[in-house]
């Protein structure tokens, strides 16, 4: 059951009013997100969850708690604010405490839809059924999910500000295995329909199967093609270790001291836009209530800025973009929807243009080496072949890489055409000197 | 309570069901920061509700709810054996378990003090003081530092007929001192990265950690890396300090050897595992010295507990025997494949997520030397300590470890300071190269609050016992560094 304007408005309300002291601010998530998991062939984990999260800070006189409960009976509300209250009293020094804003002005983002928000777990189930049969004609196994998932999430304070918005998304990924080999696709969607169980396995099983016998390539420094969803772990890391304006004023920042400078290849513009039409997990206001800019970070190549919550805006004497979390926090504002600018090159025709490269379907396990260049490690995964004059020549096994993201982004030679990732909008990309530094037996 | 449990049960075998079980849990949760010299947030938390969990037409389904009323468990309980009979249309066989006992029974985590009745004012002010004696170090730029703590509440009813109340008590904390120059960045942690040291336990393991004794240490080390030399390229015996091998351990050892993983449940997600079953009793996973088992009985380790979440006594399990593969971290339906009966490693994330195999409570054996001696006997190597960064292929096979700080050890003696270290290898390769553990003196268990697996995700809080181990020929410096 969906939490609606009217009744979110109701809780909100009621837990504002319980908080009696200072100035107090609520938010409200509520997530449900049936799942039904499948490895070998079977479904082996299927589930039923539903969760309702009520946080509410209240600041005493530049002093700030917080409290967080999931039930929103009177009583649970009550003995939230008391403990919101206690937590603010324990404070004997005063914080830097953004303020609470009064009500504002929201974009409406039409991104709930009946056909994914509710699917009974035989809908699910039939999903399956439809891909496992074309696994089991291929003799391969399939390992995946499907999942419906329903958010809402609300917000209050005491100076008036109200926000409510809801959305929901079906996602479905495939993993086609035999032996050793993997080979992966995933898609996300806001309507149920838009989902075919049978391309998204037919893709995986294409690419489990031409990748079977992989070959062991040689570490080092190659031209790399990477589909949409390798794409998003650079775009990730930035989001989180270079993006935010906190980052930035600590020096942490591979933007730090480089603003209006070029960092990046002139054929590299990153927004952050939660309006854009192709991002499908979006919300149009941040958890201070502020309604989310559209900011270029990256512009040609030039550092155009972060993105602010209402503290870092302050610090640096400009407005916020709309990119806060839970306030007080210790992690400063991020980016929500990267948009990376693409181009009109397909992948086949990045595929054809290339002499020598390899072809990345994913990243995984990617960690962060060094925090401010930013260097990442990780590993190809479910899917990595060899590209020899124009065309994929065979599977290699997966490799392991070490790469400064910086330098990833002065290396862009080709951008695809966009695609939605989810909370994201990424091209395939073609990208020289990719630096692969091990390989593993798989 | 134990009433709504029981009718739960009866609702869902009258819906359909041929086993079933139901854990009602309460979670409270405290988590209070402080970062350069200001209290950075405090969050005081409370989640409750039920998952019932159910076998019908010899599949699983699984359902949960936050309301923890009659009516609401008897919905979620037919949804549940719904949910089952819909697996049910894609399934191999019909499931079948390792047996398990009846237990009507409480377990309590041993503790002095209840960590979320420890006044927050107390906590505040220790983190205050410490903040300070970071701060007092010239060169560093950004202090943190956290305490948080767990206590979850959980009654366990299953149609076996097991009754089993928890209450599971845990906290922990550290902080870390940043310092920033011309570019660089470098940290020091205490008493260990990824937050600090987690444990089973009361308030009482914070005041033993001796925050504010440590902080200027942890500063100096901080500002002192930016000018240390860095890590050379080669290969090196290195000599792996416990919070780090700690964490190589839940890597290379524990997730390889959860066996649903080994059956490709998680083939989509977390990975698979290069330790397939027909490796058991065959593989020499490590050398002669390397002994590890699976312990969630052991006082103090984040991943013990009394009982797994289907409901089993926990015990200790050997996983690897002087070297050689033996068993593996599983659950009823796992180990009934391999005709063993389960570990006790099946436990949910709260109310709402449905049980998986995790890592609990795993121990590499202590071995007789001292670190002492065993740098003594060292020639030529590189001691590292605290990690920075991890990574792992998705067959738990290659891995790259960073860590916060290294020493150059030279004929058997510590030397230079060095930043960036990092190592990589192969996992029983690398098991196979440890020549040296040190002894029960430098041995010791710590948690790792943070593990991820499952789909829906789900976080678990494991332990990881050992002492400062020695591994021969490494390859280090793999990550070119700042010039």
């Amino acid at each position: 059951m969906l939490i609606d304007k009217n009744q979110a408005h109701d809780i909100c309300k009621r837990a504002l009013s319980f908080a009696q002291e200072g100035q107090a601010e609520v938010i409200l998530t509520q997530t449900a997100s049936p799942l039904t998991r499948i490895a070998n062939n079977a479904i082996h984990q299927n589930v039923e969850t539903s969760d309702i999260d009520i946080s509410l800070r209240v600041d005493l006189d530049g002093r700030s708690g917080r409290a967080t409960t999931n039930q929103f009976d009177d009583e649970s509300l009550k003995e939230l604010a008391r403990r919101s209250v206690n937590a603010a009293r324990a404070i004997t020094s005063k914080q830097e405490l953004p303020p609470m804003m009064g009500p504002q002005q929201y974009r409406e983002i039409p991104a709930f839809d009946q056909s994914s928000a509710f699917m009974e777990p035989e809908q699910r189930a039939e999903m399956v059924l439809k891909a496992v049969k074309l696994a089991r004609q291929e003799k391969v196994e399939l390992a995946g999910l499907v999942n419906n998932t329903l958010y809402a999430t609300a917000m209050a304070n005491s100076n008036g500000l109200f926000a409510y918005h809801n959305m929901s998304t079906l996602r479905m990924e495939l993993t086609a295995r035999s032996g050793i080999t993997a080979g992966r696709f995933a898609q996300t969607a806001r309507k149920a329909g838009e989902i075919d169980p049978e391309k998204i396995a037919a893709i995986a099983i294409k690419k489990c199967l031409g990748g079977l016998n992989a070959k062991a390539l040689e570490p080092g420094d190659y031209t790399v093609i990477l589909e949409p969803e390798a794409v998003t772990t650079p775009l990730m890391f930035l989001s989180y270790l270079s993006f935010g304006a906190l980052a930035v004023q600590e020096n942490l920042s591979c933007l730090s001291g480089k603003l209006g400078q070029k960092l990046m290849g002139g054929n590299i513009t990153i927004h952050d836009d939660a309006y854009h039409p192709m991002v499908i997990s979006t919300r149009p206001f941040d958890y201070e209530g502020m309604p989310k800019k559209k900011v270029t970070l990256i512009d040609k190549g030039v550092v155009m800025g972060p993105v602010y919550d209402l503290k870092t805006a302050a610090k640096d004497n400009t407005g916020t973009t709309g990119h806060g979390l839970p306030q007080p926090n210790t992690y400063g504002p991020m980016p929500g929807n990267l948009v990376l600018e693409g181009g009109i090159a397909s992948m086949e025709d990045m595929i054809k243009s290339t002499k020598r490269g390899v072809l990345v379907t994913r990243f995984w396990y990617n960690r962060v080496v060094d925090r401010k260049i930013p260097i990442i490690t990780g590993m190809t995964r479910d899917g990595t072949f060899l590209i020899e004059d124009g065309r994929i020549s065979h599977g290699v096994k997966n490799m392991r890489f070490n790469q400064d993201l910086v330098e990833f982004f002065n290396n862009v030679e080709t951008l695809g055409v966009p695609e939605s990732q989810e909370n994201m909008v990424v091209p395939p990309l073609k990208i020289n000197n990719f630096h692969f530094t091990g390989l593993t037996e798989a | 309570m134990k009433d709504l449990a029981q009718h739960a049960l009866n609702v869902a075998e009258v819906a359909g069901a041929t086993y079933a079980d139901i854990r009602i849990i309460n979670d409270e949760s405290e988590r209070v920061e402080v970062k350069d010299g200001q209290v950075g947030s405090i969050n005081r938390g409370t989640s409750g509700g039920f998952g019932i969990r159910v076998i019908a037409n010899g599949a699983w389904g699984f359902a949960s709810s936050p309301k923890i009323e009659k009516a609401e468990i008897e919905r979620v309980a037919r949804l549940a054996v719904k949910v089952a009979k819909a697996s049910a249309l894609l399934k191999v066989r019909d499931l079948e378990l390792a047996p398990v006992e009846k237990y009507i029974d409480k377990y309590v985590t041993p503790h002095k003090k209840n960590p979320l009745e420890v006044p927050l004012e107390e906590k505040i002010a220790l983190l205050l003081k410490t903040d300070a004696a970071m701060r007092q170090v010239k060169g560093v730029n950004i202090t943190e530092s956290r305490i948080a703590a767990w206590v979850e509440d959980q009654l366990f009813a299953s149609t076996i007929g097991s009754v089993i109340e928890q209450r599971l008590v845990q906290c922990g904390g550290g902080y870390t001192a940043t310092a920033v120059k011309d570019g660089d960045v470098q940290y020091r942690s205490y008493p260990c990265s990824h937050g600090g040291q987690w444990e089973s336990n009361g308030y009482e393991m914070i005041e033993r950690l001796d925050f504010a004794g440590n902080a200027g240490k942890t500063a100096e080390e901080a500002v002192a890396l930016l000018s240390a030399v860095q890590c050379p390229s080669g290969e090196k015996d290195i000599i792996i300090e416990g919070s780090q091998l700690s964490l190589q351990i839940h890597e290379s050892v524990g997730h390889p050897l959860e066996l649903d993983r080994v059956f490709g449940s998680e083939a989509n997600f977390a990975g698979t595992s290069f330790a397939t079953t027909d490796n058991l009793d065959k593989l020499k996973y490590g050398s002669d010295i390397v002994n590890i088992s699976s312990d969630p009985t052991c006082p103090m380790g984040l991943g013990s507990y009394g009982y797994d979440d289907e409901g089993v006594k926990t015990h200790k399990a050997e996983l690897i025997k002087n070297g050689l593969l033996v068993n593996y971290l599983s659950s009823r339906e796992t180990a009934r494949v391999i005709g063993k009966n389960s570990t006790g490693a099946m436990r949910a994330d709260g109310w709402g997520n449905m049980p998986i195999v995790r890592i609990t409570c795993i121990n590499l054996e202590p071995g007789t030397k001292s670190l002492e001696q065993i740098i003594s006997e060292t020639d030529d190597g590189i001691y590292m300590a605290s990690n920075k960064s991890f990574s792992i292929d998705d067959r738990r096979s290659n891995f790259q470890f960073g860590t916060e700080i290294a020493w150059e050890i030279k004929k058997g003696k510590l030397g230079r300071m060095m930043k960036n270290a990092t190592y990589t290898g192969f996992t029983p390769q690398f098991w196979n190269a440890c020549d040296a553990i040190a002894g029960p003196k430098d041995w010791k268990i710590w948690g790792t609050a943070n593990c991820g697996k499952g789909e829906p995700g789900q976080t678990a809080r494991t332990a990881q016992g050992c002492a400062p181990s020695r591994f021969r020929k490494i390859k280090v410096g793999v990550v070119p560094g700042k010039k």
